[in-house]
């Protein structure tokens, strides 16, 4: 079911009314994963088999560890398997076949059609790591496991953030499962500010940047500066399309009464690479780094080491997003970004003026997001050979990026307002700034909405 | 709820939001024209009289180029384009807009792909819904698009009415208008940067997209790729999937030869031109388009309603072709060429090139 139409709408309406019409907390949990899983299904209810796999799973391991210490290790290796099984064979299996097979084409031995074509599951990815990051966070004695299947299964289905995050913690959401909750004045507001919020981020902004999106990345042989418009266009596409689907969770999971975890704080207002991830998909940064960079022996191992794990995570980091050597390009080049800063960094300890260094992080990124974006591997060479060789068309990009103006000065709107008020809900009093807000926010969702952008992006990965 | 003053401050504030919208909404009603526009309003790119009216989707954007056409024919050539729409939107058109013009073109020029006229309820969801030139009470529309999906659960259908609900809103109901005003205010304005740096490409975007009829990416993907035409249109609709289609149906039973005689009964000449799909230049012709086509012809031809039979042409072959059943640049100026002869056979303008 997709936040942006108006199945959601109603859908959310009756679960939030009956929701706070019952008022035991194990009757709320009742109700929200029946909804959840109900959510879920709506699209094919034959999925629900494979979450509730990786849940059985992540249940059952985790009493396991506790119960049998002595066994950790084998089952901790179930424990993480199984999801990591789910996620392979639907996620990644045909692109490892792809490429085995080019390989062995190449040696004379034929390509094997071994593909098995499986659609991608919504939101596989997500919740396959959060099922992991709970088994491991059991494992290391971060959290007791949790007994109650009710409450377990719930984490793990939770409907506000399930196809596309944030990626929970167990050590933040379990318990919020499990106490009674409450919701006042404060979080009415403010839930419903996040979700006006995040539907305009998603079909005012995202929405009406796509087409200029989607036909400049068509044209066959475009200029360096129409592609570097393009990439413009997407960067803010893509950050209006996830940060929205992010903002409606959250605002989603607070009318509930739920505090989820920060996934976007205004990345593109950082000055340098290491900033952009601590702002960037925050969950995601911080599952990597807990679960795959710190075992790695993260900085602890020496500087070269250091630096490989860096690498390491941040390419795991793009082959997570999906399986296509352009996202394992994507990973690497922004773990090259953060290993030049680091070496930077260590040399010159002095910090690098602001605007250089906003400039810099923004091409970087900005090029990342073409690598992103485009999947054939020839466009992607002739793309960036063209970025830098040919300047054509300067004027037609120019023209271009100015009708992309309107929603970039939006963008930088909603993340003021949001850097000034919001992110402060819990220290000041509630601003009256909020009110003409949105109100205005709602207005511009209802007149320049978009009805054409569908799918949000990440509910691809 | 109310036990703190900063949970009862949040209230209000969300209050006062609340009857802002409510005032806004209020007004914009107030605001608004009450008189419905006539349904020739909606239209696109009204005929001029006297002159070629082409109606079609993206087969006849990137088959025929009005500019060329017009200096083929020498006459006067407005294009009436809808984007992913079919058979059912050229019905609308003909029945409903067509004759409340003060003045009639000379020739309309119309034409469908066999594939999808045979499924008269074949159209595209929301985005390019055809209820922009349906009037109420018309049952020749109703009957024929009865195959119309609807929602199959009373859940998708309160979601729908909520839907329409919302669309009629005095707010949402110009969100399309509002969004092309933005748009074109921050093009003009971005010319004015491109004067300024004295960028030449202003002159021409200031020509064929702010005074004519072609969007920004239509443009620049021509000036590009030399001549493809911009589909983001069909693509943006496409992304949002959602097709509906009705049963299959006879020719005599689907909107074509509807939409003929209502093109016939408002005195227009018209020249119908029968497209060819991409799987014909390939050499792979299906048995019900064949029959599709066979039928139509036969219908056309007692009618002595004038035909343009491109689902025959072997002219175009497959190198003419873009994406899917699109034509390329050299494929559309051969059609162009091709619709400019037929309409000179006719005694619509000039036959030499």
């Amino acid at each position: 079911m997709l936040f942006n139409s108006f199945a959601f709408v109603l859908f959310a309406v009756v679960v939030l009314l009956s929701y706070h019409l019952l008022r035991a907390p194990n009757q709320q949990n009742v109700l929200l994963l029946a909804a959840s899983l109900f959510f879920y299904a709506y699209g094919d209810w034959k999925l629900l088999s494979l979450i509730l796999l990786c849940a059985l799973d992540g249940y059952v391991v985790a009493i396991l560890l506790h119960r049998r210490p002595e066994r950790s290790r084998p089952l901790l290796v179930v424990g993480i398997a199984v999801p990591l099984a789910v996620l392979g064979t639907f996620k990644y299996f045909d692109f490892f076949v792809d490429e085995v097979g080019r390989l062995t084409e190449l040696v004379g031995l034929g390509s094997p059609d071994l593909a098995l074509e499986l659609a991608l599951p919504v939101g596989i990815s997500f919740y396959t790591f959060q099922t992991i990051g709970y088994v491991v966070d059991v494992h290391r004695g971060l959290i007791e496991p949790e007994r109650d299947p009710l409450v377990f299964f719930l984490f793990v289905t939770f409907f506000p953030q399930l196809v596309a995050g944030p990626i929970e913690r167990s050590t933040n959401l379990l318990p919020q499962i499990r106490r009674r909750r409450t919701v006042d004045g404060q979080d009415l507001l403010h839930g419903t500010y996040l979700i006006a919020q995040g539907f305009t981020k998603k079909i005012v902004i995202a929405d009406n940047v796509k087409p200029i999106v989607d036909s400049i990345f068509a044209i066959e042989g475009a200029s360096g500066p129409l592609i570097l418009v393009g990439s413009i266009a997407f960067a803010i596409q893509i950050y209006g399309d996830f940060s929205g689907y992010t903002d409606i969770a959250r605002g989603i999971a607070r009318l509930l009464g739920f505090r989820l975890l920060l996934n976007f704080r205004r990345p593109y207002w950082s000055t340098n690479p290491a900033e952009f991830w601590n702002r960037w998909h925050i969950t995601l940064s911080n599952w990597f780094r807990d679960y795959v960079y710190i075992p790695l022996g993260g900085n602890r191992a020496g500087r070269s080491r250091t630096l490989v794990n860096l690498m390491a995570t941040m390419t795991l980091s793009g082959l997570w997003h999906g399986a296509s050597a352009n996202f394992v390009l994507w990973g690497a080049f922004h773990g090259t970004a953060l290993i030049v800063h680091r070496v930077w960094s260590d040399r010159r300890p002095g910090k690098a003026p602001v605007v250089l260094g906003w400039v810099g992080t923004m091409l970087v990124v900005v090029i990342g997001w073409y690598m992103f974006r485009v999947t054939d591997g020839g466009q992607l060479i002739d793309g960036l050979s063209a970025l830098v060789l040919d300047p054509a068309f300067g004027g037609l990009a120019l023209a271009t990026l100015g009708t992309v103006v309107p929603y970039l000065a939006l963008m930088v709107a909603v993340d003021i307002v949001e850097w000034r008020v919001i992110d402060r809900a819990d220290e000041i009093d509630p601003s009256w700034i909020l009110s003409p807000v949105l109100t205005s926010l709602v207005v511009m969702i209802a007149v320049l909405g978009s009805d054409a952008g569908g799918e949000f992006i990440y509910f691809a990965f | 709820m109310l036990d703190s003053p900063a949970s009862r401050r949040s209230l209000s504030i969300l209050l006062v939001a609340f009857l802002g919208l409510v005032a806004i909404e209020v007004g914009a009603r107030l605001l608004a024209d009450d008189e419905d526009d006539t349904v020739s309003e909606r239209l696109l790119e009204p005929p001029a009289g006297d002159g070629v009216w082409v109606v079609g989707n993206s087969i006849f954007k990137t088959g025929v180029e009005p500019t060329s056409l017009a200096d083929l024919i020498d006459r006067d050539v407005a294009f009436e384009y809808h984007g992913g729409h079919y058979t059912s939107l050229w019905y609308l058109i003909a029945e409903n807009a067509l004759p409340q013009l003060d003045e009639q073109p000379d020739v309309i020029v119309w034409g469908f792909r066999p594939r999808y006229a045979e499924l008269p309820a074949f159209r595209q969801n929301r985005p390019n819904s055809t209820e922009e030139f349906e009037v109420e009470g018309d049952r020749t529309y109703d009957e024929l698009a009865t195959g119309l999906e609807g929602p199959d659960n009373p859940f998708d259908q309160l979601a729908t009415d909520l839907d329409d609900q919302f669309l009629s809103t005095a707010l949402a109901s110009h969100r399309t208008d509002a969004t092309t005003t933005v748009n074109d205010a921050s093009l003009r304005a971005s010319l004015e940067v491109l004067d300024v740096l004295g960028l030449g490409v202003a002159d021409l975007l200031r020509t064929d997209v702010v005074d004519g009829d072609r969007s920004l990416l239509d443009v620049m993907n021509r000036i590009v790729t030399g001549g493809e035409v911009e589909l983001a249109e069909e693509r943006v609709v496409d992304g949002v999937g959602d097709f509906i289609e009705g049963e299959p149906t006879r020719f005599v039973d689907g909107f074509v030869p509807r939409t003929a005689e209502a093109i016939a009964d408002s005195g227009a000449d018209q020249l119908v031109v029968i497209w060819r799909p991409r799987n014909m230049a390939e050499g792979v012709p299906y048995e019900a388009e064949e029959r599709f086509v066979a039928d139509a012809l036969e219908w056309f031809a007692d009618r002595d309603i004038p035909v343009l039979d491109v689902y025959h042409d072997e002219r175009l072959d497959i190198s003419l072709y873009g994406e899917g059943d699109h034509f390329n640049p050299e494929g559309r100026a051969l059609v162009t060429e091709i619709v400019a002869e037929r309409l000179a056979e006719l005694g619509h303008g000039t036959s030499s090139p």
